[in-house]
């Protein structure tokens, strides 16, 4: 069955995201990817998709589309008021939309970025080096490498029935953080923490930055008290990892985010954990970020973490799966209806 | 040859040779990322280099950092830098026709016939590939065409432009806003994310420019910008 669903306002800026490219990274192609891995993992899973199809990430909220084929969609991220034909609806929680729905979001009330997932095999996007994600800069991937705008109609082949499933517990700390105007994240000193003077390091960890408003999808600027280096802030170019913190010349960190570019001259004094990364994702301008410096054997209690996640987010306990489901179409005096009859497992 | 071994954050581990720009440090660096990325580890899902780095992509989960650690000591330890496969010459044709040929050649006190003569006169060395889609860091230009950059850069600079900034050369594989001096283009397409072979160039690779009029130029984009025999 095909899902068709056409883009009414985009918003501040959407484009389509995968778990990012890595293949074209020792070419200096950026790795892209969606900002909040944790929102996007959960979307995809609740409208029972495998892990890595491309979903919407959307900023700022101010979106809308119309529906004009079936299509199962859920929406996670930040919190911000989604509605469907003008009726409230949930996140973290699937739908199945028939043509003429129209789907909503208001603004965002805490975070910034939303993910919306639709449900099946997507069809009439560009593959780049093995992923969908879309990179502005680069002009690859997602839809012609652009951001989706007005009138872009997305499709996506339904692979299996409906589902009716939402997240039940919000546990995970991840929520906790997103409501919070100060964002704590752990770091791992280095690679270039011999750079800094030892007056440096302590400001960066005991003071609190604010992320202003030049930051985007490369990275996330902040201002605070500046971190003293010992001599020079340049160095000869390396890698830059997804959450490196970039301290140049002016003292002011920049954490690097989906976008950034794959090598760098600045020095890094330390690298976010992965974990952490999505509620960056979900800082605005404003907001605070605290940094927790943790030791290098703290790194396989994060990979538990992650691992713990990934099986919850796997997990499909709390769902209703549509055994079948029978599309008709109906005339009644003249006017045309879709009809969808749907089988649904019982509880 | 010394090295260090740093971690950054959990998802990347980077291996470090003396900070500098060294042909002999760098052939050693390919070497090890080309051996890496023979090997398809479980758990690796990138190997790139820098001048003189080597940085691994990788899941906790599927490989352990001790057993990665063991991997790269071993690789550090055994291969040497003539294992770098990057012997192949690239010719690049350059139509040198920039709009600051004349600006480099009154920095530098020289004609611009003599501008064009040195940047072309010898092979240069790509190091590295970063900063955007296939752009490159050549090593070997001739140090008395240094050219500072220009104090205001300029919005967009078409893709194939050739420039210098200060001791370096580059060309910029994408229409991208930039300070570089341009002195001219070529009409070769660094990065066709259309084509089978996305990247005309890599790291390690030895490349010689070749000054070109406006016909052949002409007719290298025409043949679609791919290739190019002298």
């Amino acid at each position: 069955m095909l899902a068709k669903i056409e883009i009414i306002n985009p918003g501040i800026q959407c484009s389509i995201q995968d778990h990012g490219r890595y293949g074209g990274l020792d070419y200096g192609v950026s790795q892209s990817g969606v900002m909040d891995v944790f929102a996007y993992d959960y979307a995809n899973s609740i409208v029972g998709n495998l892990s890595g199809t491309p979903a919407l990430e959307i900023l700022g909220g101010s979106f809308k589309a119309l529906v004009h084929k079936p299509v199962v969609i859920c929406v996670t991220g930040a919190i911000t008021e989604m509605k469907i034909n003008s009726v409230q609806a949930r996140l973290w929680e699937s739908y199945l939309l028939n043509r003429g729905d129209q789907v909503e979001l208001k603004s965002c009330q805490s975070g910034i970025r939303n993910y919306m997932a639709i449900q099946g095999t997507w069809s009439g996007i560009d593959k780049f080096l093995n992923s969908y994600s879309t990179d502005e800069k680069a002009k690859i991937g997602g839809l012609s490498g652009r951001a989706l705008k007005r009138g872009d109609v997305l499709s996506a082949i339904w692979t299996k029935g409906a589902v009716k499933r939402n997240l039940t517990t919000y546990v995970d700390p991840y929520f906790k953080q997103l409501t919070s105007k100060v964002k704590e994240v752990r770091v791992l000193l280095g690679p270039q923490e011999d750079a800094f003077t030892s007056i440096g390091i302590d400001t960066f960890f005991n003071c609190e930055y604010e992320m202003t408003t030049t930051s985007n999808r490369m990275g996330l600027r902040l201002k605070g008290q500046a971190v003293e280096h010992i001599e020079s802030p340049d160095i000869l170019s390396d890698a830059i990892p997804f959450g490196a913190i970039q301290i140049p010349g002016d003292g002011q960190p920049i954490i690097m985010m989906a976008d950034r570019q794959t090598t760098g001259g600045y020095t890094k004094i330390g690298t976010v954990v992965s974990t952490d990364l999505p509620v960056l994702a979900q800082a605005r301008p404003g907001d605070f970020i605290r940094f927790i410096r943790i030791g290098q054997h703290e790194l396989e209690k994060i990979d538990l973490e992650r691992a713990r996640r990934q099986n919850q987010i796997r997990q499909k306990k709390d769902k209703t799966e549509i055994i079948s489901s029978k599309q008709f179409m109906v005339n009644v005096k003249n006017q045309h209806y879709d009809l969808l009859v749907e089988e649904l497992e019982s509880v | 040859m010394n090295y260090s071994i740093k971690w950054l954050g959990d998802r990347m581990i980077c291996i470090y040779f003396e900070e500098k720009i060294d042909e002999f440090i760098n052939k050693k660096v390919n070497a090890i990322k080309n051996r890496l990325i023979q090997m398809e580890l479980q758990g690796v899902d990138a190997v790139t280099s820098t001048f003189h780095t080597i940085s691994v992509y990788y899941d906790a989960l599927e490989i352990s950092r001790e057993k990665l650690v063991e991997i790269i000591s071993d690789q550090c330890d055994t291969v040497l830098p003539n294992q770098s496969l990057d012997s192949n010459l690239l010719i690049i044709p350059i139509l040198y026709d920039g709009e600051d040929l004349d600006r480099v050649a009154t920095h530098c006190g020289i004609t611009r016939e003599e501008v064009v003569n040195r940047h072309c006169g010898t092979d240069y060395r790509i190091y590295m590939l970063g900063f955007s889609p296939g752009f490159p860091y050549f090593g070997g230009m001739d140090p008395s065409i240094a050219t500072p950059r220009l104090k205001s850069p300029r919005m967009k600079i078409k893709a194939g432009s050739v420039g210098i900034a200060d001791k370096q050369t580059g060309i910029y594989p994408i229409d991208s806003p930039g300070g570089w001096n341009l002195i001219g283009r070529t009409p070769l397409k660094l990065f066709d994310p259309l084509d089978q072979c996305p990247f005309l160039l890599s790291s390690g690779q030895t490349v010689r420019f070749v000054p070109i009029d406006s016909i052949e130029f002409e007719r290298i984009l025409l043949a679609g910008g791919r290739t190019y025999a002298c």
